[in-house]
Order: C-alpha cells, then sequence, then structure tokens
C-alpha cells in the first residue's frame, strides 16, 4: 500500500481552514480589523504554502485569491465589510470542499494489507500529556525499585545471620549442647533465605533493565529527528525555484538532533517561509549570478544546532543579500515608521520588514511578493518565545537564524563526576578531548590556571569550583575534560568520567535565575535531576575568572625561559607556573650550570635564585651582564632576602626584577616577566 | 413450627435489616458532626531549632528523602531543584527563609499549593487538626518571625503559623533581585 502524502497536509490545513474560520467570523462581528485582516494573511499565506509543497494547485490559487482579497483590506481602520468578506468566505468554502476531496481512500482488505496491519498506526503520536504521564509513572516505579533494593539487602544480611547461627550451632553441637535437628532447621533457613535473595536480586535487575527501556522509548516518543523537516523544506526550496525558473541546490545539516515535536511544528512554517524568501527574494537569476562570478545554481540551506539553552534554525542563502535601500525606500513610502526609516540601520530596518508590509519584490507571485511571510516567521517565533537575528551582505547573501528556548531535545553526553556533586552531564559535541592529570600538571594553589594540551595553553579550573562548590585541589589521577565554546578552548577537572549517555534534556524551571554555566537538566533512572552543562558557558566562566589567564601566551609565540634554583620545589613550582602559561622552560641547578646552558641555547629571560651553593644570584647576573654574547637578556632574581640592600643590590648587579618568596605569586611574577620578555 | 417462625419472623427481620442499612448509608451522606468549616489542619514542621505550624490547605504534598540537585545561581535559599512526578521544582531552604543559620541537608520537603516551589525543612513533628477558634493573629509588633500572621497554641507552647503566600512573594522578591536574565 503506497504511503498516504497528504496525510500531514489535511491535518495542518485543516486546522489552518478552521482558524481562518474563526478569524473571519470576528471580523463579520466588528472585531479589530487591522489586527484580524494582517492574521487572517498570515493563515492563508502558510496555508497556500503548504498546498504548494503536496502540489495542491488549487488550494493554493484558492488562498492566493484570498491574499488578493484582503490585501486592500490591510489597512483598514473601520470595520470591514460583509460584502467585502463574501468572496473570502467562497473561497474558504472552495478549499474546504476540496480538503474533503483529499479524504485517504478506506483500504481494502488484501493480503498486501493484512501484512502490515498496523502502518496506519505507526504514525500516530500520543498527547503529550499522557506521554508526559507515562513518563512519570515510569520514573515513580523505577523510584520504587529502590525499596526493593534495600529489601535485598536486608535479605542478604537476614542469609549472614542465618550463617552464623548455623556455625555457632555447630559448635554447640560439638559439645552435646545442640541437636541435630535445629542444625537442619538453621540449614535450611540459611538456603531458603538465599534463594529468595537471589531470585529477588536477578528479578530486580531485570525490571531495571526494563523500566530502563520503557523510560527511553516513552521519552523518544516525545521527540522527533530534527531531520523529518528537511524533506518539506527541500521540496519547498526546489518548487519555488522551478516556479520562479531559478536553479537552486539544498543543503541540510543537524538531521541526527531530536527535538520536541512541537517546537519542530510550530517552526516548520517559519522555516518553510524564509527557504521560500531565499529563493524568491535572495538567489539571483543565473546571468545575474554568473556576471557576479558566483556558480549558476544558488545554494540554500538550513542547519539546525543547539547552542547553550537555544536550539538555533539557520537559514542561508549564497543570493544577492537583503536590498536594505529598497526597504528603506519602500517603508517610507508606506509611512512605516516615519521619517526614521531613511536613517534607519540594518537591524532596525529587518525588524521592519519582520512586522509585515513591506515587500522589496516587484511583482507579486505564486511564491512571494506581499510582504507577509517575515511576519508569518515572527509571529512563530512570538509564539516559541525565541529571536530572529539576521546578517546580509550585499552581494554574498543573508542568514536568517531563529534562536528558541530548548524545551525537549535528545543530547549525547559525557557524564562526569566532580567534587561530590553526583553525575553531571557535558554535550559531547563539545568535548574535544579528556586527559588524565595528576596535582603536578598543574599548580595546585591557584582557583584556576592553565594547562598545557598538546602545544596548546589552556585555561583550566575544578568544575566543582565553576559550580560554586568549595575549591578543590587537583588530586592525583584525576580527568581533565577539554571543552570548546564560543569563546573558545578550557579545561575543567573532574574527579571521575562515568562515561555517555543519550538524555532528553528539559528545561530549568521558569524564571529560576541560575548560572549560564547550566544548560538545562535531565531525569536519571529514579526521576532525579541531573544537570547538563552549557559548554558556552563553562568556557566562559573558565576565561573570566581564572587570575593570570591574560599572560598566557599563545601557543604560536613560545619564548624559552631558564630557571636557575638548588631547590627542587622552587624549581619545579616556577617551572609548572611559566609552562602553564605557555613558556618553553629548561631548568638549571647551580648558576655554574645555567651559564654553560645560556651559551648553548637563546634564553629570552633568566629566573635565578640568589642564595645557591657556589655561585649566588648576584654574581650569575653580574657575569651575564659583563658577557657580549649575554648581556641583553633580561634576569629576574627570586630570593627569601627582603632587605633593602639586597634589593639594591639587585639593582646595581642589573637585575631587571626582585621576587621575594614569601610574597611569592604567580599572577605577579607572571606580569612581571611578560614586559620583558616582548 | 420452624418453617411457621421464619416465614413469621422474616418481614420483621428483612424490616429490622433494611431501617439498618437506611441508617448506614444515611451516615455517609450525612456531614460529620465535627463542622469541618471551624477545623484547620496544620502540619508541624521543625526548621533548626523551631517548631512552626503550615496550613494544610497551602500546601500540594509532603515527601521525606527526596534528592535535591544542587544547581549553581545567586540565591543563598535556594538549595537546589528537586523531581516531582516527572516535573523539576526548585527547593528552597525553609531555615534560610526565616533567616536562621542553615541546616545541613534538610530532610523534609513541602510542595506549595499555590506555586511549583518546594520548601525544604530539617523535621516533620505531625499532623494537627485544631477549632479555627483557638487560631490567634500574631501581635503587628512580632517583627522577628515576618512570615507568621498567626499562631496556635499546642500544649504548653505557641507554635507560629507559617503564611506561605509571604514566603512565596519573598522567594519571587528575591529571584527578581539575583542576576536578571542568567536564565534567559
Amino acid at each position: 500500500m503506497a504511503a498516504d502524502p497528504y496525510r500531514y497536509f489535511r491535518l495542518e490545513a485543516r486546522e489552518l481552514l478552521d482558524q481562518c474560520a474563526q478569524t473571519v467570523l470576528e471580523l463579520e462581528k466588528g472585531g479589530p480589523a487591522a489586527t484580524l485582516v494582517q492574521q487572517l494573511l498570515r493563515l492563508v499565506h502558510t496555508l497556500k504554502g503548504a498546498a504548494r509543497v503536496v502540489r495542491q494547485a488549487g488550494i493554493a490559487d484558492g488562498a492566493h485569491a484570498i491574499e488578493d482579497a484582503l490585501a486592500p483590506l490591510r489597512d483598514a481602520t473601520a470595520g470591514v465589510t460583509r460584502d467585502a468578506l463574501g468572496p473570502i468566505l467562497d473561497h474558504l468554502d472552495s478549499i474546504d470542499h476540496q480538503l474533503r476531496m483529499l479524504s485517504p481512500v478506506e483500504p481494502v482488505a488484501s493480503a498486501a494489507a493484512n501484512s502490515l496491519p498496523d502502518e496506519p498506526w505507526r504514525a500516530v503520536r500520543a498527547d503529550v500529556v499522557e506521554m508526559d504521564m507515562v513518563l512519570d509513572g515510569v520514573a515513580e516505579t523505577h523510584g520504587l525499585l529502590t525499596r526493593l533494593r534495600d529489601a535485598e539487602r536486608g535479605l542478604e544480611q537476614a542469609q549472614r545471620l542465618a550463617e552464623v547461627l548455623k556455625a555457632q550451632l555447630a559448635v554447640q553441637r560439638h559439645h552435646g549442647g545442640a541437636s541435630e535437628r535445629l542444625l537442619a532447621i538453621a540449614d535450611e533457613l540459611q538456603r531458603k533465605v538465599g534463594t529468595v535473595e537471589r531470585g529477588l536480586g536477578s528479578t530486580v535487575d531485570q525490571m531495571d533493565r526494563e523500566l530502563q527501556q520503557l523510560r527511553d522509548a516513552a521519552e523518544r516518543l516525545r521527540l522527533v529527528p530534527a531531520g523529518s523537516l528537511f524533506t518539506v523544506l527541500e521540496r519547498t526550496a526546489l518548487d519555488a525555484a522551478r516556479t520562479l525558473g531559478k536553479q537552486v541546490k539544498f543543503r541540510a545539516e543537524g538531521d541526527e538532533m531530536r527535538l520536541d515535536s512541537h517546537m519542530l511544528g510550530a517552526i516548520q512554517s517559519a522555516l518553510i517561509q524564509l527557504i521560500r524568501n531565499a529563493v524568491a527574494h535572495g538567489i539571483e537569476a543565473a546571468d545575474v549570478r554568473r556576471r557576479a562570478g558566483k556558480p549558476e545554481i544558488g545554494d540554500v540551506g538550513i542547519s539546525i544546532s543547539r547552542r547553550g539553552r537555544r536550539v538555533v534554525f539557520e537559514c542561508r542563502d549564497d543570493g544577492g543579500g537583503l536590498d536594505l535601500e529598497s526597504i528603506r525606500r519602500v517603508a517610507s513610502r508606506r509611512g512605516v515608521s516615519g521619517p526614521d526609516v531613511r536613517h534607519a540601520d540594518a537591524s532596525a530596518l529587518v525588524q521592519l520588514l519582520l512586522r509585515g508590509g513591506i515587500t522589496t519584490s516587484e511583482t507579486v507571485t505564486e511564491v512571494s511578493g506581499r510582504g507577509i511571510g517575515l511576519d508569518v516567521v515572527r509571529a512563530a517565533i512570538e509564539r516559541l518565545g525565541g529571536e530572529v537575528v539576521v546578517r546580509t551582505e550585499r552581494g554574498w547573501g543573508t542568514v536568517f537564524e531563529l534562536v528558541v528556548p530548548s524545551s525537549l531535545a535528545a543530547l549525547e553526553v559525557l557524564i562526569v563526576e566532580a567534587g561530590g556533586s553526583g553525575a553531571i552531564a557535558i554535550p559531547l559535541d563539545a568535548v574535544r578531548g579528556t586527559v588524565r592529570i595528576g596535582a603536578g600538571d598543574i599548580l595546585p594553589s591557584a582557583p584556576g590556571t592553565a594547562v598545557l594540551y598538546g602545544q596548546q595553553a589552556v585555561t583550566f579550573m575544578a568544575l566543582s569550583t565553576i559550580l560554586g562548590g568549595a575549591h578543590q585541589s587537583v588530586r592525583d589521577r584525576s580527568s581533565m575534560v577539554l571543552l570548546a565554546g564560543a569563546d573558545g578552548l578550557a579545561a575543567i577537572g573532574v574527579d571521575r568520567l562515568l562515561g555517555t549517555a543519550n538524555l532528553v534534556v528539559r528545561p530549568l524551571p521558569d524564571n529560576l535565575h541560575v548560572s549560564a554555566v547550566v544548560a538545562g537538566v535531565a531525569f536519571d533512572a529514579e526521576g532525579n535531576p541531573q544537570l547538563i552543562l552549557d559548554p558556552d558557558g563553562i568556557v566562559s566562566a573558565v576565561r573570566h575568572s581564572a587570575p593570570g589567564s591574560s599572560d598566557i601566551v599563545p601557543a604560536t609565540a613560545r619564548t624559552r625561559i631558564l630557571v636557575i634554583d638548588d631547590s627542587l620545589t622552587t624549581r619545579m613550582l616556577e617551572q609548572s607556573i611559566l609552562e602553564s602559561a605557555g613558556y618553553e622552560v629548561d631548568v638549571a641547578l647551580s648558576a655554574e650550570e645555567g651559564l654553560k646552558a645560556a651559551h648553548r641555547t637563546r634564553y629570552a629571560l633568566f629566573l635565578v635564585d640568589v642564595e645557591m651553593p657556589g655561585m649566588d644570584g648576584f654574581t650569575f647576573v653580574e657575569q651575564v651582564r659583563a658577557d657580549p654574547a649575554l648581556h641583553e637578556i633580561p634576569a629576574i632574581l627570586v630570593t627569601s632576602r627582603a632587605a633593602p640592600e639586597d634589593l639594591q643590590r639587585g639593582r646595581a648587579v642589573g637585575s631587571q626584577g626582585y621576587m621575594i618568596k614569601s610574597e611569592f605569586d604567580q599572577s605577579r611574577l607572571l606580569a612581571l616577566i611578560k614586559p620583558l620578555v616582548r | 413450627m420452624s418453617e411457621i417462625a421464619v416465614t413469621d419472623g422474616l418481614p420483621r427481620a428483612a424490616a429490622r435489616a433494611a431501617v439498618l442499612r437506611a441508617a448506614f448509608d444515611r451516615s455517609f451522606a450525612e456531614p460529620s458532626r465535627l463542622d469541618m468549616n471551624l477545623m484547620e489542619d496544620l502540619l508541624m514542621v521543625r526548621a533548626g531549632d523551631d517548631v512552626f505550624a503550615i496550613r494544610l490547605s497551602d500546601i500540594a504534598g509532603l515527601y521525606a528523602d527526596k534528592k535535591i540537585t544542587r544547581v549553581p545561581g545567586g540565591d543563598p535559599a535556594l538549595l537546589g531543584i528537586a523531581g516531582f512526578r516527572g516535573t523539576i521544582q526548585p527547593v528552597y531552604g525553609l531555615t534560610t527563609l526565616l533567616g536562621r543559620p542553615a541546616e545541613a541537608a534538610p530532610r523534609w520537603l513541602v510542595i506549595a499549593a499555590a506555586a511549583p516551589i518546594a520548601l525544604a525543612f530539617d523535621g516533620f513533628d505531625g499532623h494537627l487538626r485544631v477549632a479555627s477558634e483557638t487560631i490567634r493573629p500574631t501581635d503587628a509588633s512580632a517583627k522577628e518571625l515576618p512570615f507568621a500572621r498567626d499562631f496556635v497554641p499546642v500544649q504548653q507552647f505557641v507554635r507560629p503559623i507559617l503564611h506561605l503566600p509571604s514566603i512565596l512573594d519573598a522567594i519571587r522578591t528575591q529571584r527578581q533581585t539575583v542576576a536578571p536574565g542568567e536564565n534567559q
């Protein structure tokens, strides 16, 4: 049996027709004419687009005719007369009749039909509220399993007690104090309890697995692959191109994302409109493109991605870009927003376009031309509580971004544990790598610093610190997760990596002011919320709160420094700080060794301890200043001697900086070094 | 003989049974002898060292040992979020809201009836049904308990009754002052 091609169109068209009829009724009753006409225009415009997609020319023509009839009424301030509404109602009736003719043919009982008895039901989607009730029930039942696990533990203890009892009785029987019969009873008790405990344990495990699968299946029912939109959008692009005699190629990205079916339903009409506009207004005719040095076939595309707590639908074309001058002209002519329109910038003009009523199209066609389209986009975005961002460049194309708050979405995540806060999820597509680290790999005392990842210095902070917990120093055998966000890269320290999972992300409760590092929550198996992090928020938090992060040297400009110190601790500390900040570091254990190294390798700076066996730091600097090959290399002295005369001597021998160990601070050290090594 | 006795006795027994049945059924239909309009149901809760009452009509549910997931944010009274039958609700510490030092991990939670917000407290001392007339308004000068408008005498003690709508208002006000737009 062939699939019913009008299955979804019938539902959408019926809903639109009902809304049209309702709006006309309100117009008849003398409702606010301008608003209602605008609303009616939006509805029939959407209906026309949908009809075109499923090639129902009759219905599309009817909708087009209603638009014609409504156009003169758009600015009606007084009421709309019944006479004016007559033709509109006739067209609505005609569309209604055509829609009825599209009713599915009753399936004929046949061998083929019998082989797929459930086919018509495969596409049925459940009511959201009922679906949520199923999920709630599963979560509650899963919670109850925890109690059964407690019972299982109780039985395990009872079995151990029976074992102890049996051993005690065996000892007593040996001394003639207990009967064989009592021992047999204890033995039987231990066996029985053991059998029940094993039976209960395996049943609970099985129920756990079954409930997990049930929950996953139920949650999947709420979500629809984003790619399900792409077929309709591609057909829209190709149909519009054919109608207008243009050539376009349609590209789509993000089909693997699973999103709330309600969100996709609401956004679909807006995306259809944007794609249609891209072809009609954006993509130029083949000869124009050729003259502009572009491929004759225009590029129109859609991509869907997640950005923290939002989902971004990006519709782009490589056409001529928005003609802002035309918009300005038309808006001025129509007096849409007064004399200021002449000076309005691109963003203000785009907002005018979104308000509807302006079109730059010279002619009204089947595809576009009345300026109603972007009003449809605005209405959809307002319903979803999102925003529209437009980027356009004359000659190069336009990008419309519809950014809407995410309701539900499936997401691949990396689950980690940090600072005893339980399992936390990180969107996997932002994870660039994970590395096992120890305390020596980063500076242990700072709340945030840098670690080297390959050849790159990356700002680092423990996740528990970011989440507002007590600062935790990095322990040995911790893990570092490297994250990519809008601001670049950042590394976060976690206690353990627990694995990956596919979670259904839910929004946080309304009006709850939670730090921007949290993108949403998911329910764990027992119905408890589990945090899902926003990589952009995390990267921003790490990069903006880590002290000394501005001192990090870009990987491309690495500078070599020689650390000379006889103390292992100081040497390692200084090396760690400098390497974390992106410098290359060599170490020498004495001033003599340092001088030899300085003649072998060209250093940008010497960081020298003052008190060392053999040659001290002052002498080292004196010798460097006297050496024609080395005298220009700056030196910083590090010492525990804080007397004014010591500082004076440091300056006298020619050091550029003096750092007192008791006041040692990594930020100060890096700030001291930075200007000297430029 | 026995047949006659049974025959004679049946109508009387049946009538008696009918009367009893009717009285039994009526007892369900009749309003309780206790006039519920004149009674108040209260939950006695412990926050810190003090015991307070909460009107049963102000809450939608009472939970124990619910896992609270901590969330980073600026509101000191916000303990985190918890899942309640598939919905996620913020959980606020009652002790902190009352201006007292916060307890480590409050065990009990109530969900407010007027808003999807949970309040956590340390102990649940039970349910109390009292005559409305025993409830007295708090002295207006009693500033130390901003959310208590009434009190109820319980044995030799006087227990403040927390006015949940005022607490919810305070939470909303606090939310507006904490980094607006963070969760947008």
